[in-house]
């Protein structure tokens, strides 16, 4: 069973079609890049892959279920994971609650009215969770006064103490410096190796190191799809990025 | 610490009737009703971030059900359970209509479906009285004493202040801080954010009716008013002078207002101005609360 099949999916906004037609299937345990100018439909891909909206044509298969009118907490339950290209967190939370908040998306421990928050909240999952994405000892500190770098890591853990089978990373580096990016790249490199994976990356050498393929997109459309190799020297890859010469 | 300070606040609360003469007892229950009135739009406005303009109504409505059904000869204690009943049912439509907007569109929805509410009791003369209201008869026997009626507004209202409490300590009300936060993320982590916001609204409403129901057994009379936006608006005013976000900032709101509201009017007919200029103030020099400064003070 694949991790993820898109069939020809259209996305339109009005006139203009930010994803025309795209396909894409991705193996279990596969790590793809989906790479392309600004424009290209990459994030609207991701919204349309969980959810955030839903595509006018074509189909969404998860895991092999079809999960093309799904809602976005149906696909979550689904095991899809995501982080968000401009951190999308619980800032008057702390570290320990945005976590907490995470791990009960996917259980019934959300609804319960009167057993206090701290009380069985998983703590081991937590903690391993924070370890994968480097962030031990910090638990009680409010977001808010997390560094970006720390909070692009504590996005990174939300995600993965769900334990996702298909983990979509939205520009994870984007806003870092070089040595953040590093520990990022090596936060990523170290998940377990089942989670299918997508990524998208501006850092081209970033992106390609940490993935096993690359979907290239350029004005809403898939425009190649190869191995990181590949993609380096690529000619169409190079005329999207820096336009074709004159 | 934490207990004996509530400990001591609660002895000081009940030991009012004996130390208080009977028109300033009426003041002090008036504060413990109006305050699970505010604490319960606090639940929404400061935990949710959802500021509701309805809960007068829905306070109002239960203060009609409880008269209403004493009137036709239900027992009491019973007609107070059909008036919290009544405004939880009241809140379930509310909140079916109200929790998938937001922001400036859910405070106006919330206003037009509380103004609806008002409408329906200014004109349904038959039943509610019209602009006369309706004159209850509830103050008998036991409850005909005003020290007694205080007890009872204070354990039920201790009990109810608890029950929020913990319902915000909750993992359900973490839930609902987040999605004041954030809720697109929540979503993308698997909570259902309308259902969470439509149980919050509800408990809310739950919660505003029982206030309702002790107005009834205080006032023994309602009218129009008791629905109407001004109802509504002074709940939230309480809430965000108390501090929002802050489950006792409804206590403390209800407190600063009604007694402000008393000890200025005795003195001009401008105690109106006088309030607003103060809740303008509060606003503006302690935008989290009363509650909300003294925190920072001590931190």
């Amino acid at each position: 069973m694949k991790a993820l099949e898109l069939s020809n999916v259209v996305v339109r906004f009005g006139a203009l079609r930010a994803v025309d037609g795209a396909s894409l299937s991705l193996e279990q345990g596969e790590r793809r890049a989906v790479i392309g100018p600004n424009g290209a439909g990459k994030t609207t891909l991701f919204n349309a892959i969980t959810g955030v909206i839903r595509p006018a044509e074509g189909r969404v298969v998860i895991q092999g279920w079809d999960g093309t009118r799904a809602s976005p907490q149906a696909r979550a339950r689904r095991g899809v994971g995501r982080t968000f290209q401009i951190t999308n967190l619980f800032p008057e939370l702390t570290i320990a609650e945005n976590m907490r908040v995470a791990l009960r998306g996917l259980t019934a421990a959300k609804w319960n009215f009167w057993a206090s928050d701290e009380a069985g909240a998983g703590r081991g999952a937590i903690a391993e969770a924070l370890a994968a994405a480097r962030l031990e000892g910090q638990d009680e500190v409010q977001v808010k006064h997390l560094s970006y770098g720390a909070q692009r890591q504590l996005e990174l853990a939300m995600a993965l103490v769900q334990k996702p089978r298909l983990l979509l990373l939205d520009e994870p580096a984007a806003g870092l410096s070089p040595v953040e990016r590093g520990a990022v790249a090596d936060i990523v490199r170290a998940l377990p190796r089942d989670i299918a994976m997508v990524l998208i990356e501006h850092d081209m050498d970033l992106a390609l190191g940490l993935v096993d393929s690359v979907t290239v997109m350029h004005e809403g459309r898939v425009l190649l799809e190869a191995a990181p190799d590949q993609i380096r020297g690529n000619a169409q890859v190079q005329e999207v990025y820096l336009g074709r010469a004159a | 610490m934490r207990a004996v300070f509530i400990l001591a606040g609660l002895v000081a609360l009940a030991s009012m009737p004996l130390l208080l003469p009977s028109y300033q007892l009426g003041i002090a229950s008036e504060i413990l009703i109006f305050s699970v009135l505010a604490m319960s739009v606090n639940l929404l406005a400061g935990y949710a971030g959802r500021t509701p303009l309805c809960h007068g109504a829905i306070f109002g409505t239960s203060t009609y059900v409880v008269i209403i059904a004493a009137a036709a000869g239900v027992p009491v204690w019973a007609a107070c359970l059909l008036g919290v009943a009544a405004a939880g049912g009241l809140s379930v439509v509310f909140g079916i209509i109200a929790v998938r907007t937001s922001g400036v569109y859910f405070l106006l929805l919330t206003l037009a479906l509380g103004l609806i509410i008002w409408g329906i009791c200014l004109r349904w003369t038959g039943v509610t009285g019209g602009e006369n209201g309706l004159r209850g008869d509830l103050r008998q026997g036991w409850l005909a004493d005003s020290q007694r009626l205080y007890w009872l507004i204070l354990v039920v209202g201790a009990v109810l202040t608890f029950a929020m409490w913990r319902l915000v300590r909750s993992p359900f009300g973490l839930t609902l801080r987040a999605i004041k936060d954030s809720p697109s993320r929540m979503a993308a982590l698997g909570h259902d954010v309308p259902a969470h916001l439509f149980a919050a609204f509800v408990a809310s409403g739950l919660f505003a009716g029982a206030a309702g129901a002790l107005y009834a057994l205080f006032n023994d009379f309602v009218s129009p008013t008791t629905v109407a936006l001004p109802q509504s608006v002074e709940g939230l005013l309480m809430a965000i002078v108390g501090g929002v976000g802050n489950i006792l900032g409804g206590l403390v709101g209800a407190f600063v207002l009604i007694a402000l509201e008393q000890f200025v009017s005795a003195y001009t007919e401008r105690w109106l101005s006088v309030l607003g200029l103060t809740a303008i103030a509060i606003m503006l020099f302690a935008p989290q609360g009363l509650l909300g400064l003294l925190q920072r003070k001590s931190q």
